[in-house]
């Protein structure tokens, strides 16, 4: 198990019932940032999948964050989960 | 060097006494042009900053005939009660020059009805701006926007707010040939589903909010015209600042760099495919259906094959309003909190959202019963909300159910009833 928190904003919190942050314990197996993602969806979030994901990835316009750096700079789906991390799901906003 | 006239140092003083921004900035900011695309709750506050900060040519752009609302006022500061119904791009120039009659202030125009940006006049539009500010609140604006001040190589301040969060960044490379800074495209290459994205006129907004956005817009444009005379200063390249106004949280996460792949902002135009030579010919339409078209077909009206009841029909607003009376049930199907803040006498809130569970349609089921006496198999069940959409799928899927003898809905909901019915019921 790898202790992480989870981050959800622009939106995405209602998905988890209004929560930004969640603490979790991540199983081994689903270490890398690519297995999270799938982790999340079956055992977090009990409706709306379509809001959280496309195609077994997360859906185009959302940013996800590793520790405050964009997950492109950091191997997106290949990064490995290190304990403590904070990992972020936000929501791209559009109005003004 | 020559010493500023009198009215500059008067007007411009608290901010050229700085010694990081200083006479040189008030210089550069005297000499700019900058574009602010969207005249509503983030354009004006940065208009209004921009203007007051001495920018030399400040011009607006907005749609072509969207005027202010009252719904507008609590965040669209520059605007009041004396300007419901006037064009948005004029009340928010007329109030620019006010501020600041040395700021030479145009609305551009794009001549046609309901239009603002768009692909066909978008380079046109921000070529020759020092910098252009994205104001604007729909995901097309934002990829024409920045495609165009991609390829004109115009530095994009980009401001997004909603309901209580805030995001900004600045985009696209000034052409310099060690800026990495990304284009919208870059961050974003595939558009979102078309049912993920929200607006303030459905979802709302704290009027704060986008003010604090556009404050910041405002700044980040200072600092991206001053360049190095404003000394320290760093625009918020490769950088996104994510606002949260429920514990006033401030976060800035480092975002990746140029694509050098990008259709819109690559310089290397050989070997990217599919690369965008002219916004024009663009298909920008296609491009935000992407793969998405399935999600809107199935947003869409469409009767399901296995629709076991009736099929719902319709009905107008006037004539719902002649043969209702008590043993008449209206489901109004808004989310809650539009329920609590206006509603007809006698409705029963059961949102769109809610409809799936069995429990909630039972609860209208017991709720018929009572009110017709018993008569429930020979009653009708009416449905409203807000402008006659949700109404229909909401209609369309209790029909569904087979547990109602009839199912209408109320065309044009509740903004109709305000038109045809009764004038003193709120239109929001
Ligand atoms: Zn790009």
């Amino acid at each position: 198990m790898v202790r992480v928190e989870l981050c959800f904003g622009g939106g995405l919190e209602a998905l988890l019932g209004g929560q930004k942050r969640t603490p979790v314990d991540v199983p081994d197996e689903c270490r890398t940032m690519g297995k999270l993602i799938l982790w999340i969806r079956d055992t977090l979030i009990s409706e709306r999948h379509d809001m959280f994901m496309k195609d077994d990835c997360v859906r185009p316009g959302i940013l996800v964050l590793i520790n405050s750096s964009d997950w492109e700079l950091e191997g997106t789906t290949q990064y490995v989960l290190e304990p403590g991390d904070s990992i972020s799901f936000i929501s791209t906003l559009h109005g003004g | 060097m020559e010493q500023p006239q009198q009215e500059t140092v008067e007007r411009y003083s608290r901010q050229m006494v700085l010694g990081c921004f200083g006479v040189e900035s008030q210089r550069c900011l005297s000499r700019a042009r900058v574009l602010v695309v969207g005249a509503g709750g983030l354009g004006c506050p940065a208009a209004m900053y921009l203007a007051g900060a001495g920018v030399g040519a400040l011009c607006l752009l907005d749609r072509h005939g969207d005027c202010v609302e009252r719904s507008n006022l609590h965040r669209q500061i520059a605007y009041n009660d004396a300007v419901v119904g006037v064009d948005k791009a004029e009340a928010l120039a007329q109030f620019v020059r006010n501020l600041n009659p040395r700021c030479d202030v145009q609305r551009l125009d794009s001549k046609q009805h309901g239009v603002g940006i768009c692909a066909a006049n978008a380079e046109q539009m921000v070529q020759g701006f020092d910098v252009v500010l994205d104001c604007t609140d729909n995901v097309m604006s934002r990829y024409v926007l920045s495609d165009a001040c991609a390829l004109q190589k115009v530095p994009l301040v980009s401001g997004a707010a909603i309901g209580t969060d805030g995001q900004l960044s600045v985009y696209c490379s000034s052409g310099a040939k060690d800026d990495d800074t990304p284009c919208y495209r870059c961050v974003h290459p595939v558009a979102p589903p078309q049912h993920c994205v929200g607006s303030c006129d459905s979802a709302g907004v704290l009027g704060p909010v986008p003010g604090i956005i556009g404050t910041l817009q405002a700044i980040e444009a200072i600092k991206v015209i001053c360049g190095a005379s404003f000394v320290g200063a760093e625009p918020l390249r490769r950088k996104m600042l994510l606002f949260d106004a429920m514990d006033c949280s401030f976060r800035t996460m480092k975002l990746r760099a140029r694509n050098s792949a990008c259709i819109a902002c690559s310089s290397n135009s050989t070997s990217t495919q599919n690369r965008i030579t002219r916004v024009n010919e663009y298909d920008y339409d296609a491009f935000l259906m992407g793969d998405s078209a399935g999600d809107s077909a199935a947003a869409a009206p469409a009767i399901a094959p296995e629709s076991r009841g009736p099929l719902p029909s319709r009905i107008e607003a006037l004539e719902f309003s002649r043969i209702s009376n008590e043993s008449t049930l209206l489901v109004d199907v808004r989310p809650n909190t539009h329920f609590q803040m206006c509603h007809l006498p006698g409705a029963m809130n059961v949102p769109l959202t809610d409809l799936s569970s069995a429990e909630r349609v039972r609860d209208i089921q017991h709720e018929m019963d009572r009110r017709s006496r018993g008569e429930a198999q020979s009653s009708t069940l009416y449905i409203i909300c807000r402008r006659g959409n949700d109404s229909q799928k909401a209609a369309r899927k209790l029909s569904e159910t087979g547990l109602f003898h009839r199912v209408v809905d109320i065309m044009g909901g509740l903004s109709a009833w305000s038109d045809q019915v009764d004038p003193t019921f709120p239109k929001y």
